[in-house]
């Protein structure tokens, strides 16, 4: 059991892991073109 | 100024991001993917029956072949759109065939850790150098590269040009991964469906197969979040360098 607990822990870690870079891009291009926004006004 | 900046300036004017665009889709595509992953938690630990060889550990099978599927559908995705930039030259294009590669090397990454996980259990080793599990490490590195390609300082079109060619010729191993079971001795790696040279396919209960197909579901839906996502990512990083070479410019002038 100790196996399928240690795979699906880190398909999980994984997982989520890559959406967490996934919404830090996010807050990064966010806030840089809203920056970038207020610049070209 | 190039003629690609020329681009880049171009596309601002006439271009909305797609997050601006709509809502709706991403949104469903998320509530779908978070139901059918709790339905196939369900069907793999509550529902199906316990395999008599293996035990309990044979349930790593389930999102190890839906990952291993969601990998060869991330990469043909690739593919398509690469010859598609070829052929038309749009940058949308492009953008969908590296994000599908992107996601297609984290879906890659997770057959590769549950594989050895389940071999340890299984074959009393985390690892062994026979034909699917080299042909499938050799895809990762594959991918990796041309992940390293996108990052490369330069001209985003030379970029896509190489990364097009190198997604194209990249998907040659794909068909390779699937086959080398079936194609080479391999005294490991099991076959389930159809046959090898040296071992015939069991096949599975129905049970197991409705839980697998749930789980096939349900990471195809993952993916589709993800690409989705990542082009919505690209678009808003394509406008930012737009911004950026605007404003270049009317500094210049």
């Amino acid at each position: 059991m100790n196996f399928v607990y240690g795979a699906y822990s880190v398909i999980w870690l994984i997982i989520f892991g890559y959406m967490m870079i996934l919404g830090r891009r996010q807050t990064k291009l966010k806030k840089e073109l809203e920056f970038l926004k207020h610049l070209d006004r | 100024m190039s003629a690609n900046l020329e681009r880049e300036k171009g596309a601002l004017s006439s271009s909305e991001p797609v997050a601006e665009k709509g809502i709706l889709v991403p949104k469903i595509l998320f509530g779908a993917t978070v139901i059918s992953i709790l339905a196939s938690i369900y069907l793999i630990f509550i529902y199906s029956s316990i395999e008599k060889t293996m035990g309990v550990v044979q349930k790593i099978f389930y999102y190890h072949v839906a990952s291993a599927w969601c990998t060869f559908l991330a990469f043909f995705v690739t593919f398509i759109f690469s010859i598609l930039f070829l052929a038309k030259r749009k940058r949308i294009f492009d953008t969908y065939a590296y994000v599908s590669a992107e996601i297609g090397v984290v879906f890659t990454t997770i057959v590769l850790t549950t594989g050895p996980i389940w071999a340890k259990s299984s074959w009393n080793t985390w690892w062994a150098w026979e034909p699917r599990l080299t042909t499938t490490l050799i895809l990762w590195f594959i991918y990796m590269a041309y992940i390293m390609i996108r990052q490369m300082d330069g001209v985003w079109d030379k970029k896509a040009r190489l990364a097009s060619v190198f997604g194209i010729i990249g998907f040659i191993d794909v068909p390779i991964v699937f086959f080398a079971i079936r194609w080479w001795q391999s005294k490991f790696h099991p076959i389930v469906f159809g046959n090898g040279p040296s071992q015939k396919g069991g096949g599975i209960e129905p049970d197991m197969l409705v839980a697998l197909l749930v789980s096939i579901t349900a990471l195809t839906l993952l993916y589709s979040y993800l690409l989705q996502k990542g082009v919505t990512l690209e678009n808003m990083r394509i406008k930012v360098t737009q911004y950026k070479e605007k404003l270049r410019e009317d500094l210049e002038n």
